[in-house]
C-alpha cells in the first residue's frame, strides 16, 4: 500500500494508477531462470562495443529547436520523385558505413516534415569537427558546436546575430554528424533491397534507433550508390515527424569561408548571449504584441517559427522599442518564446486571426504546470492569467 | 557524484558500464538479477496484465539488452531507465492501445455521469466498481503512455512499487530532490494528460500507440 502522499490530495492518483495495475503481473520465475543463461550467452556472444552510444536524433532535434529559435526558418518545398524496387544490394553494408565512418566534410539537402507536411528544407554543408552552414530562402546560419556559438545572417537586411546559447545543457555542445558516425558504427542494419532515385541506382539499410526517453524517430534509413557504397541519402522517420538528407556529397570541398562565424562586411552585427531558461508565457504574450503589428492589430494566422522572419520586416518595432535595452530584451523574449513554441507540445492558439484588444478572449493557452486542472492563458489584450481549465471555450481546444 | 546501485561491486552506473563493456560476465547477471523481475512487472502493466505476450516481450527485451549491453552509457540514462527504453520500444510493436478499445474505455467512463466526480475531487472514496473495471485500466495506461518516458518510470515506481524518493533516485541516477520535483510535475502531467484523455475522448492514434 502506498503511503499516503500530502501533495497528493486534489485527485485520487494512486487510486488511479493501481487501476491499471490489476491482474496477473507476477513473473514467470522458472522461464526468467532460463532467460538468465539464454541472455548471458548472448551478451558473452555480442562484439565489443568501438564508443560509447549517443541519440544522434534527439541531439538534432534539439539543435533543430534551438535553430529554429535563433534564426526563424525559410519554407522552400521539393519532393523527390522515387521508385521502389526489390531487388538485393549489389554493395556490402560495411562498405556504405566505412564511407560515413571517414565523413570530414559533406553537403547535402535537409527537408524536415512534420506531420506529413513539409516543415522546412535547408542547404547544408558539414565540415568536421562540428562546422555546419544551413542556407535557407535570405537566411543563412552557421553554427560552431564545438564552442556552442551561432551565427545568423540575414542577406536582405544586411543584418547578423552572434548567439551563445546557456542554461540548455549545451545542446550545441553536440556534433550531430559525427553522432551519426557513431550510431551507423553501433546499431546493427537491415538490408532493405534497391530503389532509384532521380535514375539512380541505390540500395538501402535500415536501422532501428534505440529508444530514448525523449521519443522522436524510430528508424535511420541509409540509401548509397548500389555501385560505389557512397550514402546519397538518410532518412530518419518518426511517428509525427521525418528528416531527410539527400544529395549527400561525402568529401565535397567546403572553404573555411563557408563556415566562418565572422558576418560579412557591412553588416550590422549583434551579439546575444540567448538563454533558454524559465520561459514563460509573459514572453510569448510579448511575441504576439509584436507579431499582430505584422497583420494590423490581428493575431498572426499561425505561431510557425519559420513565418517569423518573414513577418518580422512588417512588425511595427518602433512602436515599442526606443532604445537597446529594450531591443536586447525583446530579442530574449522572442528567442524564448520560440524556445517554449518548439519544446513544448501542448500549447493551443485559438486566437489565430482574431482581432487583438479583447480582455476577456483567450488567444493561446497552455496546460499550467503548477496547478492541476488549471491552464495558463494569453488573452487578446496580451495579459496572462492562470484560469480553470473549465473556463476556456469549448471550441478553444 | 555518482548514483550509487545496489548491484554488488558494480555500484555505480558508470562502474557498471565500464565492467559491461569489458565483458564482465557477472556485470551482466548482477543486472540481471537485479532488475529482470522489475521488467516483468513493468512490460506486464504496459501490455496489461495477463496478455498472453508479456513473456515474449520480456525475452526480446532482455536478448535485446544482453546483446547490446556493452555499449551501454550511462550518460543516456540508468541501467533501469535504460531497460525500461527498451522494454517501451517492444512493447510499441506488440501491445499497442488499439484506438477502439480506448474509445470503448472513454465511452465507459462517459456513461458513469458523474459517478466520479466527488472522487475525482478528493471528497470521495473511489466507487469499487470502477476501480476494478478493465476500461480504467485501459484510460490509466493510456494515459501513462503519453507521458515521457521517465515520468512514467516514477509514477510506477512511487504508487506501484512503492519506492521511496530515494530508491527512486537510485533507479534513475538523481538526487532525491530532484525526484521529488520531477515526481511533482508527473504527477501534475498525468492529471492533465487523464483529464484531457477521459474528458474529452481526444486522442490521436499516435498518443495511443506510443
Amino acid at each position: 500500500m502506498t503511503s499516503p502522499d500530502p501533495s497528493d490530495n486534489h485527485t485520487p492518483l494512486a487510486d488511479l494508477l493501481q487501476a491499471s495495475d490489476r491482474g496477473h503481473t507476477e513473473p514467470d520465475r522458472d522461464r526468467l531462470a532460463e532467460l538468465r543463461r539464454q541472455t548471458l550467452a548472448a551478451f558473452q556472444a555480442s562484439p565489443a562495443p568501438t564508443q560509447p552510444r549517443r541519440n544522434p536524433i534527439m541531439s538534432f532535434l534539439r539543435n533543430h529547436r534551438a535553430l529554429a529559435s535563433a534564426a526563424g526558418l525559410i519554407l522552400v518545398a521539393s519532393v523527390a520523385l522515387v521508385v521502389f524496387h526489390t531487388n538485393s544490394a549489389s554493395v556490402a553494408w560495411a562498405d556504405v558505413r566505412q564511407s560515413i565512418q571517414g565523413m570530414r566534410t559533406a553537403t547535402f539537402t535537409l527537408q524536415v516534415r512534420h506531420g506529413g507536411h513539409m516543415d522546412y528544407t535547408a542547404k547544408v554543408y558539414y565540415k568536421a569537427p562540428g562546422l555546419m552552414r544551413m542556407e535557407r530562402e535570405g537566411v543563412t546560419t552557421v553554427f560552431d558546436w564545438t564552442q556552442g556559438k551561432v551565427l545568423g545572417m540575414m542577406h536582405e537586411e544586411r543584418f547578423a546575430f552572434i548567439s551563445v546559447v546557456a542554461d540548455t545543457g549545451n545542446p550545441f555542445h553536440k556534433d550531430w554528424l559525427s553522432e551519426l558516425q557513431q550510431t551507423v558504427a553501433d546499431e546493427e542494419a537491415q538490408a532493405m533491397g534497391t530503389r532509384r532515385i532521380d535514375g539512380r541506382e541505390l540500395a538501402g539499410w535500415r536501422i532501428q534507433l534505440p529508444p530514448d526517453e525523449s521519443g522522436g524517430m524510430d528508424t535511420l534509413t541509409v540509401w548509397a550508390d548500389a555501385h560505389t557504397g557512397q550514402m546519397v541519402q538518410a532518412e530518419f522517420a518518426g511517428p509525427t515527424e521525418s528528416m531527410t538528407f539527400s544529395d549527400f556529397r561525402i568529401g565535397a570541398e567546403i572553404d573555411d569561408e563557408k563556415v566562418s562565424l565572422t558576418p560579412p562586411e557591412g553588416y550590422t552585427v549583434q551579439e546575444t548571449k540567448f538563454s533558454a531558461a524559465e520561459p514563460s508565457l509573459n514572453d510569448v504574450a510579448r511575441l504576439l504584441r509584436f507579431w499582430s503589428t505584422a497583420y494590423g492589430g490581428k493575431f498572426p494566422p499561425s505561431l510557425a517559427s519559420h513565418k517569423f522572419p518573414i513577418d518580422a520586416r512588417k512588425i511595427d518595432w518602433q512602436s515599442q522599442i526606443s532604445s537597446e535595452e529594450q531591443a536586447q530584451a525583446a530579442r530574449m523574449a522572442i528567442s524564448r518564446s520560440f524556445w517554449l513554441l518548439n519544446s513544448r507540445g501542448d500549447w493551443r492558439y485559438p486566437g489565430a486571426g482574431k482581432a487583438t484588444g479583447s480582455a476577456d478572449q483567450v488567444v493561446f493557452w497552455m496546460p499550467d504546470d503548477e496547478g492541476p486542472g488549471r491552464v495558463q492563458a494569453i488573452f487578446g489584450d496580451f495579459s496572462v492569467r492562470a484560469i480553470p481549465e473549465s473556463d476556456l471555450p469549448a471550441q478553444q481546444d | 557524484m555518482a548514483t550509487r546501485m545496489n548491484t554488488g561491486p558494480y555500484d555505480t552506473p558508470d562502474a557498471l558500464a565500464a565492467a559491461l563493456r569489458d565483458g564482465d560476465a557477472d556485470a551482466w547477471l548482477a543486472l540481471y538479477d537485479r532488475y529482470a523481475q522489475r521488467l516483468w512487472r513493468e512490460v506486464a502493466r504496459r501490455l496489461g496484465p495477463g496478455h498472453p505476450d508479456v513473456g515474449d516481450v520480456v525475452q526480446e527485451v532482455l536478448l535485446a539488452a544482453a546483446r547490446s549491453a556493452k555499449g551501454y552509457d550511462p550518460k543516456r540514462g540508468s541501467p533501469w531507465a535504460w531497460l525500461v527504453g527498451i522494454a517501451k520500444h517492444y512493447v510499441a510493436g506488440r501491445g499497442r492501445t488499439r484506438q477502439r478499445e480506448l474509445r470503448l474505455a472513454w465511452e465507459w467512463w462517459q456513461r458513469l455521469d458523474g459517478r466520479t466526480r466527488l472522487w475525482m475531487s478528493g471528497q470521495q472514496e473511489a466507487p469499487p466498481d470502477v476501480l476494478e473495471s478493465s476500461e480504467l485500466a485501459v484510460l490509466v495506461r493510456a494515459t501513462l503512455d503519453t507521458l515521457p518516458l521517465e515520468q512514467q518510470l516514477l509514477l510506477t515506481g512511487r504508487y506501484l512499487d512503492d519506492r521511496s524518493a530515494k530508491d527512486l533516485a537510485e533507479d534513475l541516477g538523481q538526487s532525491p530532490g530532484t525526484v521529488r520535483v520531477q515526481l511533482h510535475r508527473a504527477r501534475n502531467a498525468f492529471r492533465r494528460s487523464f483529464d484531457r484523455l477521459a474528458g474529452s475522448g481526444q486522442t490521436t492514434e499516435s498518443e495511443a500507440a506510443r
